[in-house]
C-alpha cells in the first residue's frame, strides 16, 4: 500500500521521465512551495487507486474527463525528511475514499527532498506513476452514482452528474 | 457580520495609507465605512468565511467593490477551502464571471506558490463560464506560456463557441515552445470530428518531440483508415 498524490495535468506523467525535468520544477508544480497540506490517499495499487483518483478529480469541478496520473509515495520515501503524515478525513464526498485520506505536512525543504527521491526512484525504473485514463475515470464516476446516499454526499453527486453530462 | 466588517473598515480607513485602500466607483456620498480592502475581507474570511463571502457579494452588488477585485481577492482562497466552502467560492466566482481576473489571479498564485491545482480550478471556472472566456483564452494561447497546458482542452470543448473559432485558437498551440502544451493538443483534438482535427494532427506529425510526432502520425493513420471505411 502506498500513498498517492493525484497529478491533474494530462502530461504530468511525462514530466517525471523527461531528462530535462528538475526536482525543484517538479516540486513546485506538483506540491507547491507554500507549505499547504498536501492531500494524499493511502490505497492499494489497482482499482482502489483508480477510485481515489476519480474521487479526487471530483474536487476540481471539471466538466470533462481527461487522462490524469497519480504519484505513488512509499512511507520510506519520507524517512529522515521533515514531512509528517496526518490522517484527516478527505472531502471528495465519497466516504470510502475520504476515510483513506491523509495530509503531508512539511516545508519546502522536506518536499524538495521527497521530490528528489521520487525522481531518482522513477529514473531507476521503479513503478511510481499510475496513469488513469478517461474511460477508467468515467467508469468510477458512474459507479459512484450507483452508491447509496450515506456513502456519496450530494456535492459529490452534483460533480459526478456535471462530468457525465458533458461526456455524453 | 457585515456590520462588523464595516466598523472594521472604518478603523482601517483611519490607519491605512490612501494608496493601500480600494475605492471602487466611490461617489461624493461614499464614506470610509463603504470601502473595503482585501485585508478587511481576508480578516473576516478567516473567522467567518461564508459570511465574508456574503458581505463581499453585497459590496459588489452595490458597486462598492468591483467584481474584478473581488475575484482577485477570493480566487487565492479556493485551494485551501474544502467541501462546501470550496463549492461556494467556486459558485461565487462563476457568478461574477470575470475570466481575465480569474486567470490573472490563478497565474499570479501559481508563479508565486506553484501547485497545478490552482490552474486546474481556474481552467474549470473558465470552462463553466463558456464563450465569454474565449478572449481570455485566446490571449493566453498567444502568450505561448507553458501554463497553457491546463487550458488547451478547455478551448477545445468551450461551450457556445463554433468549431472554427476553437480550432483557430488551437492552431497556435503547435508553435508553443513547451512540449507538454503541444502534447495536450493531441488529447484535446479528440473533442472534434475526424475531418476537423486532421490539419492540426498533420502539423503535430512534424513536431520536434518524437513522442508527439509519432502519436500524431498514428492517430492520422487510424483516422484515415476510419474515413476510408466510412
Amino acid at each position: 500500500m502506498a500513498m498517492i498524490r493525484v497529478m491533474v495535468g494530462e502530461s504530468d506523467h511525462r514530466k517525471w521521465t523527461r531528462e530535462s525535468s528538475t526536482a525543484p520544477e517538479l516540486m513546485k508544480h506538483i506540491f507547491g512551495t507554500d507549505a499547504l497540506p498536501i492531500s494524499v490517499y493511502r490505497v492499494n495499487a489497482g482499482i482502489e487507486e483508480a477510485k481515489a483518483v476519480a474521487a479526487h478529480y471530483l474536487t476540481l469541478a471539471r466538466q470533462s474527463f481527461k487522462s490524469v496520473s497519480a504519484l505513488r509515495i512509499e512511507l520510506q520515501d519520507l524517512t529522515g525528511l521533515e514531512i509528517a503524515v496526518r490522517e484527516t478525513p478527505g472531502d471528495t464526498g465519497i466516504a470510502e475514499i475520504d476515510a483513506k485520506h491523509c495530509e503531508l505536512m512539511g516545508g519546502q525543504e522536506g518536499f524538495a527532498g521527497l521530490t528528489q527521491r521520487l525522481l531518482v526512484a522513477i529514473r531507476r525504473g521503479e513503478d511510481r506513476v499510475r496513469i488513469v485514463g478517461e474511460i477508467q475515470l468515467k467508469h468510477q464516476v458512474q459507479e459512484f452514482l450507483t452508491l447509496s446516499d450515506d456513502v456519496v454526499n450530494d456535492r459529490a453527486r452534483r460533480y459526478c452528474r456535471k462530468l457525465l453530462g458533458c461526456s455524453g | 457580520m457585515a456590520s462588523g466588517l464595516l466598523q472594521h473598515a472604518d478603523s482601517l480607513a483611519r490607519e491605512a495609507p490612501y494608496g493601500e485602500r480600494y475605492w471602487a466607483r466611490a461617489t461624493s456620498g461614499t464614506s470610509a465605512a463603504e470601502g473595503m480592502t482585501e485585508g478587511d475581507f481576508a480578516a473576516e474570511f478567516r473567522t467567518e468565511p461564508f459570511e465574508a463571502i456574503r458581505t463581499l457579494r453585497a459590496f459588489v452588488e452595490f458597486g462598492l467593490v468591483t467584481a474584478v477585485d473581488a475575484t482577485k481577492w477570493l480566487f487565492p482562497l479556493i485551494l485551501k477551502a474544502r467541501g462546501n466552502l470550496r463549492e461556494h467560492i467556486y459558485e461565487t466566482l462563476l457568478h461574477w464571471e470575470e475570466p481575465d481576473a480569474i486567470l490573472i489571479a490563478a497565474l499570479a498564485e501559481y508563479y508565486k506558490h506553484g501547485n497545478e491545482e490552482r490552474l486546474a480550478l481556474a481552467a474549470s471556472l473558465l470552462a463553466d463560464i463558456g464563450a465569454p472566456a474565449l478572449p481570455t483564452l485566446r490571449i493566453l494561447v498567444r502568450s505561448g506560456s507553458p501554463e497553457c497546458e491546463m487550458f488547451v482542452s478547455v478551448i477545445a470543448r468551450l461551450r457556445g463557441v463554433s468549431v472554427q473559432s476553437r480550432l483557430a485558437i488551437l492552431a497556435q498551440v503547435p508553435a508553443n515552445p513547451s512540449a507538454d502544451v503541444r502534447y495536450s493538443l493531441l488529447e484535446a483534438l479528440r473533442a472534434f470530428g475526424p475531418h476537423e482535427g486532421i490539419p492540426l494532427l498533420q502539423t503535430l506529425s512534424h513536431d520536434e518531440d518524437p513522442d508527439i510526432a509519432d502519436e500524431a502520425r498514428a492517430r492520422l493513420e487510424s483516422l484515415e483508415a476510419e474515413l476510408q471505411q466510412g
